[in-house]
């Protein structure tokens, strides 16, 4: 193993975050909000421009075949900044339409900029949103998803639906008749979208594969891990600001920096950025590269499972402990609006609790430790036989 | 560049460590160190020969110093396996404290003398530091130490010094001039040396190892300070540093969470295991996360040093180097006391019992009722109270944090 960043991944991150330094101040950021619209037209050109878009895109498709960890490293910068554009989700629904067989045309239209695709999940607790059934030529798809990451800018959704035959993973463009979409704002200001579709009739090439289970699944990896990786950029911005701030507020004669209780607990804030950290990357180092290898995909994926069911816990238990401590150790100040700190405490509180909450994913990871607790106590039996 | 994979080569050594381990190790050894009992020195001594035998018995130095040059990930899988199969804690003191500081420091001559015989299991050692006034302000220490003839000649008292009744070597942080910096020398003496007194202290647990260690005129061989006079306190640290990067306790806090889950699937509660009480189960799996986050940060420091060493930049963190240590420190710390307080609450009533460690030792059934996992649970949970407090108390380690990391 070995945590060396190399000469480009630091060239990544550095410019990621002179980008974000640059444009995305936090009065540009509510200055975008103001405008209404769900992303920035011009600025998310410019990250096709940067190659943003095809670093996690495979080299034999036409992209960077940068990877996970590449792409965790530029999404913990712009997630600093909270940026409005849905880059997340829509590298996220490009991973799901590479593993889903989707054809070059799409992938090459989404790394220029021109398509956004997003996945159109629901309660990620169910299997999927839809179903279909085959319509005259083409079929029928029936379903809602609520609360779609991006939605709002997409131009695509990745819906899954179940058929007889598995998941079918279905393309849909945004402006298709039937298709429900209404745009929802969120508390960190950003626009989302619910969408109703109680019957879309699709021609059939709307099908990209019949047997999309495992696409599903690597989309929906990605952006959990992506969404990770921003709280990660957030709570670390919440960090330096407030380590800024105590610097220079002044009570009692002297900075706040000075009071032990306040160093005290910004070493927590610390400890839970670096905790989380370290399991962002323990989660990264079971995404495995662009070789789908049959024979070790499952058991990587079942520990990926568990990764990502670790990651929400901590991530929700860190994210909220940085962002209250921040707004805590900046006073009043902490509760205005116009002041960066109160709008990552809102983005960390709406990441924590988003697809299910910590809640969901602890239950998920106490199911896991029955089971491997009953095979251990097996084993243990068995041992105890032979001797 | 970053590699987060396990190399494939790693399953092979995996089935070599298990198959070793289990023609090796004593049965009787595997019993004594499952359960929260401290396992006697004697058995870590006679691991460390079994492992000697197979060249393993320094997972974690290079060969030229007798080690295994593992890489990382193998000796974490050689961990791993040993925690598995019960076998007992090497000497941490030895392994990752004071044998790290001969090998960087120490002469030619003191390396050949003390190195050799603790890779074979004959030496075991304790560390003394602390005294009455220097705790936390470890730096006021006052055990004083002057060169008479070839020799220097030890006055003072010791604290706290873990297992020194059981340890062949003792090594001490002594004043031999003024002031911190430039005051202090680090000296291997002999346990058993003339004018050196070790009176018991017995813990909360009604154990005994913790001692005082008096000092009435000890001499020790000049030969045997670990590099220059008056250096002392820059070893100490480095040293504690090391420590620290084993403070995650990540062996421990495995096998802990493993015996956790045991004792929730054996205990039943209304006629159910515990392990399938939800409430309880989220407690568990709460405490995982922790150690999921937390083994992956030692793996980060311990990376990050191998890079030091090797001269690179490495081991940034959002672009600057992370002092690691006082992180695993804390947490890790805390981990095991909380870990170990589940334990206990685990247990329910039967925690209430008092178990003889005397008896366990010498292998007789407990004269109490209550499962197998049971003795040794409380006494592990009452002993970790002190996790936090030695090797740099938490409150210092925090403010440490602040200082280092924020610049505060
Ligand atoms: C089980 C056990 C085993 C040990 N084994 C060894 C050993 O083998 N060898 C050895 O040399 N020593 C050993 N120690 C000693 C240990 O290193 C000391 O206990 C430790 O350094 C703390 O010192 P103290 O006990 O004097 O507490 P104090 O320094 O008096 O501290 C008491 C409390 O005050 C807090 N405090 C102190 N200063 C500050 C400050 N500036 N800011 C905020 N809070 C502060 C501390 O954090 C602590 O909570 C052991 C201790 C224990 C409990």
């Amino acid at each position: 193993m070995d945590f060396t960043l190399s000469e480009e991944q630091t060239l990544l991150a550095d410019s990621a975050r002179r980008y974000v330094e640059q444009t995305y101040a936090y009065e540009a950021r509510r200055a975008a909000v103001a405008t209404g619209e769900a992303f920035g037209a011009a600025r998310w050109a410019q990250m096709a421009d940067l190659g943003w878009l095809a670093l996690a895109v495979p080299e034999a498709r036409g992209g960077l075949g940068a990877g996970a960890v590449d792409f965790a490293l530029l999404v913990e910068q712009l997630g600093a900044a909270m940026v409005l554009e849905p880059l997340v989700p829509v590298v996220a629904a490009a991973r799901a339409l590479l593993a889903a067989g989707a054809d070059d045309a799409l992938i090459a239209a989404v790394m220029e900029g021109h398509a956004r695709p997003v996945i159109a999940h629901g309660d990620l607790s169910a299997p999927y949103a839809a179903t279909a059934e085959r319509h005259g030529a083409g079929w029928r798809v029936s379903g809602a998803a609520s609360l779609v990451l991006g939605g709002a800018a997409a131009t695509h959704y990745v819906i899954g639906a179940g058929t007889t035959a598995g998941l079918g993973l279905f393309l849909v463009p945004a402006d298709w008749p039937g298709l429900g979409r209404r745009d929802v704002r969120l508390t960190d200001d950003s626009l989302g979208a619910d969408l109703t579709f109680p019957a879309l009739e699709l021609p059939f090439e709307a099908l990209i594969t019949a047997d999309g289970g495992a696409a599903w699944r690597e989309g929906l990896a990605w952006l959990q891990m992506g969404l990770h990786a921003e709280a990660l950029g957030a709570m670390d911005k919440a960090l330096w600001t407030t380590r800024d701030y105590v610097r220079t507020r002044r009570q009692f004669g002297t900075e706040l920096a000075t009071f032990q209780a306040v160093q005290h607990s910004m070493a927590d804030m610390v400890l839970e950025i670096e905790l989380a950290r370290s399991i962002l990357l323990r989660l990264l180092s079971t995404f495995d590269g662009d070789s789908f290898d049959e024979a070790s995909l499952d058991q990587t994926h079942a520990e990926r499972d568990r990764m990502l069911a670790a990651a929400k816990v901590h991530f929700a238990k860190a994210g909220f402990y940085v962002g209250a401590q921040a707004v805590q150790l900046h006073g009043g100040m902490g509760l205005t609006d116009d002041y960066v700190i109160g709008m990552i405490f809102k983005r960390l509180v709406l990441l924590r609790n988003l697809h299910g909450g910590p809640g969901a994913a602890l239950e998920r990871l106490a199911l896991e430790q029955r089971r491997g607790e009953h095979l251990a106590a097996g084993q243990r039996q068995m041992a105890q036989e032979a001797l | 560049m970053t590699n987060l994979r396990r190399d494939p080569a790693d399953e092979p050594f995996r089935q070599e460590v298990r198959a070793f381990i289990a023609a090796h190790l004593p049965p009787d050894m595997a019993r004594r160190s499952r359960q929260g009992f401290h396992a006697p020195r004697s058995d870590t001594r006679e691991w460390t020969r079994i492992l000697h035998a197979r060249g393993w018995s320094a997972p974690n130095w290079a060969v030229e110093h007798g080690g295994t040059g593992w890489t990382l990930s193998q000796q974490a899988i050689f961990e791993e396996e040993c925690t598995r199969a019960g076998a007992p804690l090497l000497d941490i003191f030895g392994l990752s404290m004071v044998g790290p500081l001969i090998i960087s420091f120490g002469s030619e001559d003191l390396k050949s003398r003390i190195l050799p015989p603790f890779l074979r299991g004959e030496i075991s050692w304790a560390q003394g530091f602390s005294e009455p006034n220097a705790g936390s302000d470890l730096g006021s220490l006052q055990t004083r130490a002057v060169v008479e003839g070839d020799d220097y000649v030890i006055n003072g008292r010791k604290i706290w010094t873990s297992g020194a009744h059981e340890a062949t070597h003792i090594f001490f942080l002594v004043r031999t001039g003024e002031g911190t910096r430039n005051g202090l020398s680090m000296l291997i003496v002999d346990a058993h040396a003339p004018g050196l007194a070790i009176r018991p202290i017995i813990d909360i647990r009604k154990e005994h190892s913790l001692n005082e260690v008096i000092l009435d005129d000890v001499r020790t061989p000049v030969a045997n300070r670990i590099g220059e006079e008056g250096k002392g306190w820059g070893y100490a640290k480095a040293l504690l540093e090391n420590e620290r990067a084993f403070a995650a306790e990540i062996p421990r806090n495995r096998q802990n969470l493993a015996t956790l889950r045991q004792i929730a699937a054996a205990t039943l509660r209304g006629g159910r295991p515990l392990l399938d009480n939800p409430l309880f189960a989220a407690k568990i799996a709460e405490l995982e996360v922790e150690f999921l986050a937390l083994e992956f940060m030692t793996l980060r420091a311990l990376s990050q040093s191998a890079s030091q060493s090797g001269g690179q930049s490495g081991g940034q963190s959002g672009g600057h180097r992370v002092d690691f240590g006082s992180l695993l420190k804390v947490r890790g710390a805390e981990l095991v006391q909380r870990i170990t307080q589940l334990q206990v609450e685990a247990l329910g009533d039967h925690g209430a019992y008092f178990y003889s460690h005397d008896a366990h030792i010498a292998g007789e059934p407990q004269p109490v009722p209550g499962p197998a996992l049971a003795p040794g649970i409380w006494s592990e949970a009452m002993y970790r109270r002190a996790t936090t407090i030695y090797g740099g108390a938490n409150e210092i380690q925090r403010t440490l944090i602040a200082k280092q990391y924020l610049g505060l």
